[in-house]
């Protein structure tokens, strides 16, 4: 049986309403959260509007981890009316997993990590859709231990409120020293549309000692306990149709943290990501990406008895191959001997063609993208002895620029990039690295 | 002036003024041994009349590549404890034992490892096993420099971090009698050593008199609920004395850690 254009279309305009909602299958699961689902049927008017709101029911069920099957059907009720008859298969009680992996790690001695994750997952505890997660990763470099709660805000589903305990010690060896952080957050996430929301406050017990005796004075001097607590803010809108390659589209997220209700650091940062995708010739094989990503971090008043201001641990780092591409790992910045000491401000530009292989459309091939790119930035120290102009003519004065090209692929929601990169710019201090770079990174 | 003395001067002006001594505040902070250890560390540099600053930081134990203070910094050199600072500063400069000979050298290594062995042990016992120094004292002026609950927790993990070295010495589950009798021995044998001498070999000094006078000084001069230790020593006049004389001459009044000042800030807690 097959149906013209028109005939679709007039099938999805045909009027319909809905007077029943039977659901079967739900055990756990609280009545007041299966009808903050489902009151939604009785608000459509047409096929179309039943077809989307049956797919985003599942999807939220599906999300929620409440479930982990949905099936919808619509019931002839009488002539005017239909009934819509669900069937849940909720999740079980627990759920867990091992997995090995792989990916960038800028301290471990190769520049690749890897390590064991267990995880173990309580969906849907109370039968309200709170999840229980926790896990304990073991990487080569870091240990990671998470216990994380969520609950959707109902009746507004897509909203969370979320805690997590959380300790997490590893090595940053290319700032010469080791953290173990033990901390609890509390944050609530708010999506609207193509934005989305959230407020956290974070407190975060924090050790820092010297990785060892190669560790420079400059870091040696900010060992130690300190506690951070902070409020942070983040805004996101998120029009891109891919997370990973995005063809069309616009990121725009703006944090900023304000540590110092209680605890030590005492600091206000912030941080801009922009980025804007455009396909050339309304097709997707030509794209053109540029992005801008911006820092700024200052002391609220300076630490008790010695005057370290921002801590090495709080500060931005920029260079690698994620970063400013044709730098090594935090090879720009403020350094002491082989320690990168972070920066109060960063700024980073960069723009991308990216391109698709001629003659191969579908396939395994196509996947693999040529891109040309070049990008600047710089980061430096904010001297707080000299005006703003003299601060920021310095920092654009040192400026530095790569630019390079390369092969871009998304394997398996993993962006894994092999660039040929030039530095073009730089200062003596810098770790240049000229020639083949290989980074993987997730979205951005 | 001879070949000798004027290398020996010349040496003595390289002598870079960067020379930092870091360990924590005396006042509100440092807990005894390590005052004793710092008292040390800044007697020898008076005693061999070398330029140093010293800087209060609260983290000095951890800026330490060894977990000790006092942290001595001196042109790009980074290093702790009073044995390395005393082999140190023999090679950038001339050395206070020169002297010695040979047996007198041997003699006084071995009162340095008591010293080393017995007083800082008994230090570390009064400051963090005596439960009530440790928690009148030690524990909240270890915690003064962090936030809450910071200052209630680190405290906590320290002393319990001492008690294990303490336990690995011997010296956690003996009691507090003879934790005096031992300081006493070391104490009499000291004693006998300085007999009615100015020093402990003749009348010039020798890091052995650094080291003592920092461990008695600052047993002495640091006022606690627990005064156990300050009366075993008491007893020995001649040390008293040697205490006194060192005192006088290798600190001007602003240098001196003065037991007043340092009873003071006890009190104000």
């Amino acid at each position: 049986m097959s149906f013209t254009e028109e005939e679709i279309e007039e099938f999805l305009k045909r009027p319909i309403h809905i007077s029943k909602v039977v659901v079967d299958g739900v055990s756990r699961t609280k009545d007041d959260l299966i009808k903050d689902v489902f009151t939604q049927f009785f608000n459509i008017h047409t096929c179309e509007e039943y077809l989307k709101t049956a797919q985003d029911v599942q999807t939220l069920l599906n999300g929620l981890s409440v479930t982990k099957g949905v099936q919808v059907l619509l019931d002839d009720e009488s002539d005017s009316t239909l009934s819509v008859k669900v069937n849940l298969t909720e999740r079980s009680r627990w759920s867990g997993g091992i997995k090995g992996f792989l990916g960038n790690d800028q301290d471990a001695t190769m520049g690749v990590g890897g390590g064991l994750n267990i995880n173990g997952l309580f969906p849907n505890l109370f039968g309200r859709a709170e999840k229980v997660s926790c896990c304990w990763i073991k990487a080569l470099t870091n240990h990671r231990k998470e216990l994380v709660f969520t609950k959707p805000m109902q009746p507004h589903l897509s909203s969370f409120i979320g805690g997590s305990l959380f300790n997490y010690s590893g090595n940053v060896t290319l700032s010469g020293y080791k953290e173990n952080n033990s901390g609890v957050s509390l944050d609530l996430t708010v999506p609207r549309g193509f934005f989305s929301h959230k407020v956290s406050w974070q407190g975060v017990w924090r050790r820092l000692l010297p990785f060892n005796n190669q560790t420079c004075f400059a870091v040696r001097e900010q060992a130690g306990h300190s506690l951070k607590s902070s409020l942070k803010y983040e805004l996101v809108y998120d029009d891109r149709d891919d997370f990973i390659m995005p063809s069309n589209g616009k990121l725009l997220r703006l944090s900023q943290e304000l540590a110092g209700f209680g605890g030590d650091a005492k600091f206000y940062s912030k941080q801009l990501v922009v980025q804007l995708n455009k396909s050339l010739f309304n097709d997707d094989r030509v794209v053109v990406q540029l992005g801008a990503n911006v820092g700024h971090i200052q002391p609220l008043n300076l630490f008790k008895n010695n005057s370290k201001g921002v801590s090495i641990m709080d500060k931005f780092y920029l260079g690698g191959p994620t970063s400013l591409r044709g730098f090594q790992n935090k090879g720009i910045g403020p350094r002491e001997r082989d320690n990168a000491l972070g920066a109060d401000m960063f700024w980073q530009l960069s723009a991308h063609l990216r391109l698709s292989l001629p003659g191969v459309r579908g396939g395994i091939l196509d996947k693999f993208k040529p891109q040309l790119f070049v990008n600047c930035g710089n980061a430096t120290n904010y001297s707080t002895e000299e005006p703003l102009r003299d601060n920021l003519r310095r920092n654009i004065n040192t400026m530095r620029v790569s630019y390079g090209a390369g092969i871009v692929t998304n394997f398996v929601g993993v962006k894994m990039e092999l660039n040929y990169c030039v530095p073009f710019k730089f200062q003596v201090q810098d770790k240049i690295k000229h020639g083949l770079q290989f980074g993987v990174s997730v979205g951005d | 002036m001879s070949l000798l003395q004027s290398v020996i001067a010349g040496m003595d002006s390289n002598w870079a003024e960067d020379a930092t001594l870091y360990f924590q505040d005396e006042l509100t902070e440092i807990s005894l041994p390590d005052f004793a250890k710092s008292l040390s560390s800044r007697t020898l540099l008076q005693m061999y009349k070398l330029k140093y600053r010293t800087e209060r930081r609260s983290n000095a134990e951890f800026m330490s590549p060894t977990g000790k203070v006092p942290v001595f910094r001196h042109s790009g050199a980074l290093l702790t404890g009073f044995n390395d600072l005393v082999s140190y500063v023999n090679i950038k400069t001339k050395s206070l034992d020169s002297h010695l000979d040979d047996k007198a050298r041997c003699d006084m290594n071995a009162y340095m490892a008591m010293v080393e062995g017995v007083l800082s042990n008994a230090e570390v016992y009064i400051a963090w096993n005596d439960s009530t120094v440790a928690n009148e004292v030690t524990k909240p002026r270890y915690g003064s420099t962090y936030p809450w609950p910071l200052c209630q927790i680190i405290p906590y993990f320290k002393q319990k971090e001492m008690m294990k070295i303490l336990s690995a010495q011997g010296w956690c589950d003996i009691s507090q009698s003879e934790v005096c009798e031992r300081v006493r021995r070391c104490c009499q044998a000291l004693s006998v050593k300085l007999g009615n001498q100015q020093f402990f070999f003749g009348d010039q000094v020798t890091p052995l008199d650094a080291l003592v006078f920092g461990h008695l000084f600052a047993i002495v001069t640091t006022v606690l609920p627990n005064n156990l230790l300050s009366s075993v020593i008491q007893d020995f006049d001649n040390l008293q004395e040697l205490l006194r004389r060192i005192n006088e001459t290798y600190f001007t009044d602003e240098q001196v850690v003065s037991p007043k000042m340092h009873a003071k800030a006890k009190e104000s807690r």
